[in-house]
This record gives structure tokens, sequence and C-alpha cells, in this order.
């Protein structure tokens, strides 16, 4: 019996690591968002962010196809 | 084609695995959504269930093993498959009875374990691998997807304090629908593979099918159906205690702990350190409760769901064992096995329609005081 602790670390290490990524740009995407009539920044700011957003959840796709 | 009629029963008996598989891990994906409202509860089965369809064609990897190992292989056989099905699904019935989410890979490994260890010895069972590939993941992914869960729904709701709460509310409500379908693509990758496995294992070990065989079209089609049929129909009464049992949720909540289940579930395939989807999805809930300032999270119902997975193996094994045992007899232990198994379904069926729990009730949680009941 082998207990694999370096994949449990790594599973934990990329879970939390694309979480707090994907999460962390769609709340600044969505706080943005709420003030987009305040400035033109805003508003790019939070199309750049979903825009990312959009990529990563492209990734996840791909990654589900492909494992 | 020359099927024998164990192998036609056990090809059945797997796809009714696979549909009980589908209506008890509805919940996975879609507890959270149709909680906060992202998706209403019809809508929210139904984009599962197509979700869960294209994955179960999406994936190139097939289950080459039924049992990742955990039993010798080379022991078992059409009856021992069939008995562990039987576990699993009488198991999986009764947590569902009981709203209870329980882990369907556990229910068919404990199955297996129990058919196996009756007809074949306790040495055809590896319990090194049991430890390795069941028990510390079962440990482990609950903490891992909650501690990541409650990362993400903390971080939810620093980033976007300033922003207007309905405004964010329905920002987040928008993401849920997308976080909610990839948990379900990654789901239908995942549990119609198992299906898809014991089949066309089975069919190699008939004969029908060369060694190495990868599953015919028509093996793939049915599995996905099945367990897509399954998620339509909607495990209401897991639905309502993942959404509304363990914690008040919010959409950035329901958002952040559906983005944590699928990168969690991603990580964890793609590193090859498998998990169970459902305690994966219970942890990002419970985390998810725990990351957001002020919210309660009711421990007694995670205390009862810890307890249905402490007893998913066992509980499957002895039934298993039972039926796999009676299965070996010969064809009518086969069809004692069938009968016993099907007029478990229907008293679970009819049980359950003591208090329905169905698209128009799944959120109403029925008394919040009283949470110690099975009543959810």
């Amino acid at each position: 019996m082998t207990i694999n602790w370096g994949g449990l670390g790594e599973v934990f290490i990329v879970a939390i690591v694309a979480s707090v990524l994907f999460v962390g740009l769609f709340s600044v995407g969505i706080g943005a968002w709420t003030r987009r009539g305040e400035a033109v920044l805003n508003n790019a700011l939070a199309i750049g962010c979903f825009v990312l957003c959009a990529v990563i959840v492209g990734y996840g796709i791909f990654a589900i196809a492909h494992k | 084609m020359d099927l024998s009629l164990l192998v036609i029963v056990v090809i059945v008996t797997a796809l009714a695995f696979d549909f009980t598989n589908g209506f008890h891990d509805t919940a996975n994906a879609m507890a959270t959504s149709i909680a906060t409202g992202a998706l209403s509860p019809r809508t929210a089965v139904g984009v599962s269930a197509v979700f869960n369809l294209v994955g179960a064609f999406l994936s190139v990897q097939v289950a080459k093993t039924i049992s990742s190992g955990i039993v010798d292989e080379a022991k078992i056989n059409s009856a021992i498959i069939f008995g562990g099905l039987v576990g699993a699904i009488v198991w999986n019935l009764l947590t569902w009875l009981l709203g209870l989410p329980s882990s369907s890979s556990h229910a068919l490994f404990g199955g297996l374990i129990g058919a196996t260890w009756i007809a074949a010895g306790s040495d055809a069972v590896h319990f090194g691998t049991v430890v390795e590939k069941v028990i510390v993941p079962a440990l482990a992914s609950p903490i891992i997807a909650g501690v990541v869960a409650t990362a993400a729904t903390f971080l939810a709701y620093k980033l976007t304090e300033k922003a207007d709460k309905t405004e964010r509310a329905k920002g987040f409500k928008a993401g849920q629908i997308i976080s909610a379908s990839l948990v379900s693509l990654a789901h239908g990758t995942n549990d119609a593979q198992k299906t898809m496995g014991v089949i066309t294992l089975t069919l190699i070990a008939a004969g029908t099918l060369p060694a190495g065989a990868n599953p015919p079209l028509l093996v793939i089609l049915g599995s996905g159906l099945a367990i897509s049929l399954g998620t339509f129909l909607g495990g209401w009464r897991i639905i309502r205690t993942l959404g509304k049992g363990l914690t008040e949720i919010e959409t950035p909540q329901g958002f952040a702990a559906e983005a944590s289940a699928t990168a969690t579930i991603l990580a964890s395939s793609s590193v090859g350190f498998a998990l169970s989807t459902t305690h994966v999805a219970t942890g990002a809930i419970i985390g998810s409760g725990v990351g957001k300032r002020l919210s309660e999270v009711r421990w007694g119902v995670a205390g009862r769901m810890a307890v249905a997975w402490l007893f998913t193996l066992p509980a499957a094994a002895i039934v298993g064992a039972i039926a796999g045992r009676t299965a070996s007899l010969g064809s009518v232990g086969t069809a004692i096995v069938a009968v016993a198994a099907v007029a478990i379904g229907v008293g679970a069926y009819l049980l359950s329609r003591r208090q329905p729990v169905s698209a128009g009730n799944v959120n109403e949680m029925p008394s919040t005081s009283a949470p110690a009941t099975a009543s959810a």
C-alpha cells in the first residue's frame, strides 16, 4: 500500500490556484461591471476579466475532453 | 451474437445502476444553482442531462478496469458483477430515500468487494488498494474541495463588497449557469464511463467482444442515455439536502462552490488521483458556507452525510455478497436476485411517495428545527 501524498498535494495546489484565479477574475469583472457607468475603464476591465474567464472555461472543456 | 441470460441480466442491471447514478448525482452539479434560482429546477436537470450525455461521448478514455484494481479481476465472473451492481443499486436507492448524497463509485466498489470476497475468497480483494484508492481519497476530497471553496468564496465577497448587491447577485447568477454546466460535463465524462467499462468487460468475458476492445457505439449510447435519463428525472431529495440543508446559499457562494468543484475534479483526474464527484461537491458547498462571513453551516446535516459515506462501502458490500452468492447458484438464483432487486426498487419508490420531493417543492425545507429526522 502506498499513499500518493505528492499527487494529493498536487491536486490541492492546482485546484486552489485555478479556482482562486477563475473566481477572482470573475469577481473583479462583476465589481467593475456594476460600476460600468462611472468610467470607460471599468467597462474595459470587466470585459477583459470575462474574456479571460472564458479562456479558462475553454481550457477546462479541453481538459475534460482530453483527460 | 450469442448472449447468455446472465450476460443480458448484467447489462440491464448495469444500465439500471447508471440510471440511479444519474439521479443520485444531479445534486452535485445543480443543487446550488437550483437553491439560488440561477436555474429553474426543470431547466437545471434538463441542462445537466444534456451535458451528461455529451460528456459520455466526449471523453476518449475508457474505463479499462471495472474495479481499479480493488479486486482481482481474473477471479470475477458475470454473477459477481451482477451481485456487485445489485449491492450498489440498493444502497443508492436507500440513500436517495434518506436524501443523502453518497458516492456511487463507493457503492459500486463496495458491491464488487462483497460479491468477490464471498465468491472467490478474501485473497481476491486487495485491501491495500482499497485504503489507497477509496478510503484516503474519501477523507481527503471533502477537505480539499472545502478549503478551495472557502478561499474562493471569501475572495468573491471581498472583491465585490463595494458592488451593488442586486447587480452582483445577477452577475453571479449568470456565472452559475456556466459553472454548473461544467460540473455536469465533468460528471458525464467520469460516471458514464464506469457503466461502459462494466458492460464492455462483461461482453469481453462472454466472448462477444475481443479482449481489449473499446465499447461499441451502442454501449456508449446506452450508458449515456441511462445516466442522462436518471439525471433528468432529478434526485430532488438529494438536491434539497445539498442546496438547502447544509447552508443558505447566495449566488456568489454557488458560483464559487461550483467553480471549486470543477477545478478539483479536473485537477484530480489529470493527476490520476481519482476523487468522488459527490465528496468534492459536498465539500465545496460546505466550504462556501465557511467562506462567507456570518453564514451558518449545519454541521449536523454534514455529520449525517459523513456517516452515510462511512457506511456506503460496507453496506453495499453486504448486499453485494448476498446477491453475488445467490446469483452464483445459477439461473434460479439470478432470477431470485433480480426479482428482489426490482421489489426493493418499487418499495423505495412507494416509500418516497409518502413525502414526495419534486421540482415544485425542492427549495422548501420541511422543518429547519428538526434536521435530525430523515425527512428530506
